[in-house]
């Protein structure tokens, strides 16, 4: 995994003529997605088919779109499955374990990417992948959206976003049987550009 | 006295919580010194490897094989190459919880 997703991220950064550290950052951000589809997406009993990455360069815009998908176990059916909470969660479910049951999709994927979410079947890295993921591209003011069986929710510099894939109201009655997380990031060496 | 180590002699390119558990077990069972007193170099390895899974790996197998050392092992020193690395690290040292 870390030889196949550093000669892919060289490759983009050579499209993108960006700096050292955007193209490890990129690595970093990347890594965080795959261990986290590699540790907590396989299915019991089923082997983990390896997801899907792919990377563009939109050198006008001064951006970079990641995106990565798995056919894993989606978040919410995570967050479902899991018996224990630890209780620093300060938002969402108030500590109360039952409370995360009924709730929709899209808050289901918000849960899961605060820090210190951890569940007794996975310990490693269970959502410290995805907040750390969020916080970082917070942090470049870029934009992250995950979605995962019917929930959809957007991660910005501004407060999350989050709605139903599929509702009454909308045509979509399919569910995604994976996840899928799109990262868009502004370039700094771009940026700095621009600034001069 | 800080002892250095460079890690990129110790850790491959495996999955991230594995190459972090072998550097633990490395370091628990060839202890170069002090683990509070260890300078490792990371700035050789790959981005990709330098994620949550890899320290927390690294936590998660001192804590199971030493418990007692778990706070001298939060207290290592680690070479980054980038501040975003450094930032990181510090956080997920300090927010770092062993799973019973």
């Amino acid at each position: 995994m870390v030889e196949t997703l550093e000669k892919w991220a060289e490759g983009l950064r050579k499209d993108a003529n960006a700096t050292e550290q955007e193209a490890a950052l990129w690595q970093f951000q990347i890594a965080e997605v795959v261990t986290n589809s590699f540790q907590h997406g396989r299915l019991p009993g089923a082997d983990m088919q390896a997801p899907l990455v792919a990377g563009q360069c939109d050198r006008e815009e001064g951006t970079v779109r990641l995106a990565v998908l798995d056919f894993g176990m989606t978040i919410p059916t995570r967050i479902e499955a899991s018996t224990r909470f630890s209780r620093d969660a300060t938002e969402f479910p108030q500590g109360d374990e039952d409370s995360i049951y009924g709730k929709d999709d899209g808050d289901l994927i918000r849960f899961a990417c605060q820090n210190g979410i951890t569940s007794k079947s996975v310990s490693e890295n269970q959502g410290r992948g995805l907040f750390s993921l969020v916080e970082e591209v917070k942090r470049n003011r870029g934009s992250v959206q995950i979605a995962s069986r019917n929930g959809l929710v957007q991660f910005s510099e501004h407060a999350p976003e989050a709605r139903q894939l599929s509702s009454k109201n909308t045509r979509i009655h399919e569910q995604l049987s994976g996840t899928l997380i799109n990262v868009t990031l502004k370039l700094e060496s771009r940026r700095d550009r621009n600034l001069q | 006295m800080m002892t250095a180590l460079n890690a990129r002699t110790i850790v491959g390119t495996g999955f991230p919580t594995d190459e972090g558990r072998k550097l633990a077990k490395h370091l628990l069972s060839n202890p170069p010194g002090p683990l509070d007193e260890l300078d490792i170099d990371l700035r050789s390895c790959s981005p990709v490897l330098l994620i949550s899974a890899f320290f927390n790996g690294f936590l998660q197998q001192v804590y199971e094989s030493a418990p007692q050392m778990l706070d001298a092992a939060k207290a290592v020193s680690w070479g980054l190459k980038h501040k975003f690395q450094q930032d990181n690290v510090a956080r997920w040292m300090q927010e770092f919880r062993p799973s019973t």
